[in-house]
């Protein structure tokens, strides 16, 4: 009697022990936003990011190419993040760097390639394509891929939108930047994965030759991956079926492009534009006399650099040198 | 720069430089036609783009599209809007004595309008419409190669009412007119109209002239002041022409739709003010009535 009762308190209990072991991904995503939204400081912000790239399964190195926190990159020329890229998007989130529109976050996508074939991505596609996607990530909120997508939802609510109720055709709504780098990794990441076929050799794919010409660029970067994929690609499932069909084939030829946009996005988190001019206008056309004119000025900082002032060591981004933090020349206005 | 141009330094023009600052003047456009048209406008941000410098653009030989990195600045242009280009038809129905000597008729000119070049008059059809035995086969021959068209003119009345003249013609009853027919001279643009409050469908014609000849005789007897008798006998006369006009007809407009459809009636005139000009047309008598139907659909502003 008494061994029946232990094995019936067994087989009860172990599957609830279980589900405290192992959070649902629902949970993880609800978790990782209330960290990143209110955390008070941007180290701690940093850290909630460092929590999101290792529950992402993405690496992350430092410049010298130290490894901070080994993922699924398949070599030095994969897909990882440093560490002051981190910190970039830690800045950026808590100093408020305005919210983006989905046209722009689309424009980004548009720059890696991730468009139809034969138009571009517009902001439109992306709403559609995200409700999609979180909607999706419900149906099967124990796999660990639905991350991205319940995450983003989650940050969406702490500004008071839901991507599971919003209509995307009048809705309005904006993404926040780690919202907005989500985005791209849901969006790439699966492509990316794709883009090494078995039994060819990832060289061939991820053959960027780093800015250095150095042989000794990679230091520790790739030589401890878990050998697990990155967990995304909710929204490239939605992306890339009908009716609008990314190319994802013609993507997945092209690895680098990704690679680089995905750095670029991180990258140009570091940047503060500041306007110097209020709103302008109206002005009316001449009538054949003087014309009233508008003047524009902005000014541009660079707010967070890597922790060394020299050129990136390691990695993909080997010998980039990044501004200095103060004013930063040559980024466009129009 | 779709409203004007910018002027700045070029050191820091639409890019930052060593102070990390740009600065740009925009100076809007200049109207066309200073005043003319709908008050219309344009806004849009002024703001920061991140330089794609990335080693895939340059493998890939491909100009990334601009990702804004913040800083809008809202701008708003304002400018009178000639409304783009209409373009359609503007059938005219006169009755009346405009046309001498067939006087009476009733007929239509059909005006085929673009924005810039005119306009063929496809057909021009005069007939009476007291009908006769008598029929003579008019040709009109408008100013564009393959315009001219094919009508009934049954010449049998004159006055009002009618008075029967079934004589006019005898003999070959062929006749050609022959001129450059009625046709617009300057773009259909539409403008409000303050006091009324109507749009004004707004266009010009040019005069039209006729000359027709009988290839025979050309007799007339009865009241009408054209013709009693001769051979071949040329119809031009003051009495046979058009003057240029200019057109302001009323409408009811959203200041949005795209496309205008609808009929106008001098006589019935929403802003009674006849816009129209008819005195010049009311000859023998007989008043002449116009009545216009236009179908218009708006182009992009060129």
């Amino acid at each position: 009697m008494k061994l029946l009762v232990c094995s019936l308190i067994s087989f009860c209990l172990v599957p609830f022990a279980l589900q405290a072991q192992t959070p649902s991904t629902g949970s993880v995503a609800l978790d990782l936003a209330t960290r990143i939204t209110q955390a008070p400081d941007d180290p701690t912000r940093g850290q909630a990011l460092s929590a999101m790239a290792q529950a992402l399964n993405i690496g992350i190195y430092t410049s010298a190419g130290q490894t901070v926190a080994a993922g699924g990159e398949r070599g030095c020329m994969d897909f990882y993040l440093y560490d002051f890229e981190v910190k970039m998007l830690a800045w950026a989130e808590g100093a408020g760097r305005s919210p983006a529109a989905p046209s722009d976050v689309a424009k980004a996508l548009n720059a890696m390639g991730v468009h139809p074939a034969n138009r571009l991505l517009t902001g439109g596609d992306l709403i559609t394509a995200l409700a999609g996607a979180v909607r999706a990530a419900y149906q099967n909120p124990v796999d660990p891929a639905a991350l991205p997508a319940m995450l983003i939802r989650e940050l969406g609510r702490f500004q008071g939108y839901d991507l599971t109720t919003i209509d995307p055709a009048t809705d309005t709504v904006t993404f926040d930047p780690v919202q907005q780098y989500l985005i791209a990794l849901d969006a790439t990441l699966p492509v990316l994965a794709q883009a090494a076929k078995p039994g060819i050799p990832l060289a061939v794919y991820f053959s960027g030759t780093p800015a250095s010409t150095s042989a000794s660029v990679c230091g520790a970067i790739g030589t401890q991956s878990n050998g697990r994929r990155w967990q995304a690609g909710r929204l490239a499932a939605q992306l890339t079926q009908p009716p609008i069909s990314v190319d994802a084939t013609a993507i997945s030829t092209i690895p680098g492009a990704i690679i680089d946009g995905l750095h670029n996005e991180a990258i140009s988190n570091s940047v503060r534009v500041t306007s110097l001019s209020p709103d302008q206008g109206p002005v009316h056309y001449g009538h054949g006399g003087p014309v009233d004119t508008m003047r524009f000025a902005v000014v541009a900082e660079t707010m967070v650099q890597p922790d060394s002032t020299g050129p990136v060591q390691a990695g993909w981004l080997a010998g980039v040198q990044y501004p200095a933090i103060g004013p930063l020349a040559g980024v466009g206005v129009d | 720069m779709q409203h004007g141009n910018i002027a700045c330094d070029p050191a820091t023009c639409q890019i930052t430089g060593q102070d990390g600052v740009a600065a740009l003047t925009f100076i809007p456009k200049q109207e066309a036609n200073p005043g003319f048209g709908v008050m219309d406008g344009d806004s849009g941000t002024v703001g920061a783009f991140a330089i794609a410098a990335s080693r895939a653009a340059v493998r890939l030989g491909t100009a990334s599209e601009r990702v804004s990195i913040g800083a809008a600045i809202n701008w708003q242009v304002t400018f009178h809007n000639p409304a783009g280009a209409w373009t359609g038809t503007i059938t005219f129905e006169e009755a009346g004595s405009q046309v001498l000597p067939w006087q009476n008729a009733i007929g239509s000119e059909t005006h085929t309008i673009t924005h810039r070049e005119v306009a063929v008059i496809t057909s021009v059809d005069y007939a009476d419409n007291t009908g006769s035995a008598m029929e003579a086969e008019v040709t009109a021959t408008g100013s564009v190669a393959g315009s001219g068209s094919f009508s009934k003119l049954t010449p049998t009345s004159c006055g009002n009412p009618p008075v029967t003249a079934t004589d006019i013609l005898t003999g070959s009853t062929q006749i050609s007119v022959q001129g450059n027919n009625r046709k617009p001279n300057s773009p259909v643009t539409l403008f409000r109209n303050p006091q009324s409050g109507y749009y004004l469908l707004y266009f010009s014609t040019n005069g039209m002239q006729l000359t027709g000849k009988s290839s025979s005789q050309l007799y007339h007897k009865g009241a009408c002041n054209a013709y009693t008798d001769g051979a071949s006998q040329s119809s031009s006369n003051s009495e046979d022409s058009f003057d240029a006009e200019v057109f302001q007809i009323p409408i009811q407009w959203d200041g949005q739709t795209d496309r205008l459809e609808g009929d106008y009636d001098p006589d019935n005139d929403p802003t009674g003010e006849t816009p129209v000009p008819l005195s010049q047309r009311n000859v023998d008598g007989v008043p002449t009535r116009v009545k216009i139907h236009y179908k218009l659909q708006r182009t992009k502003q060129q």
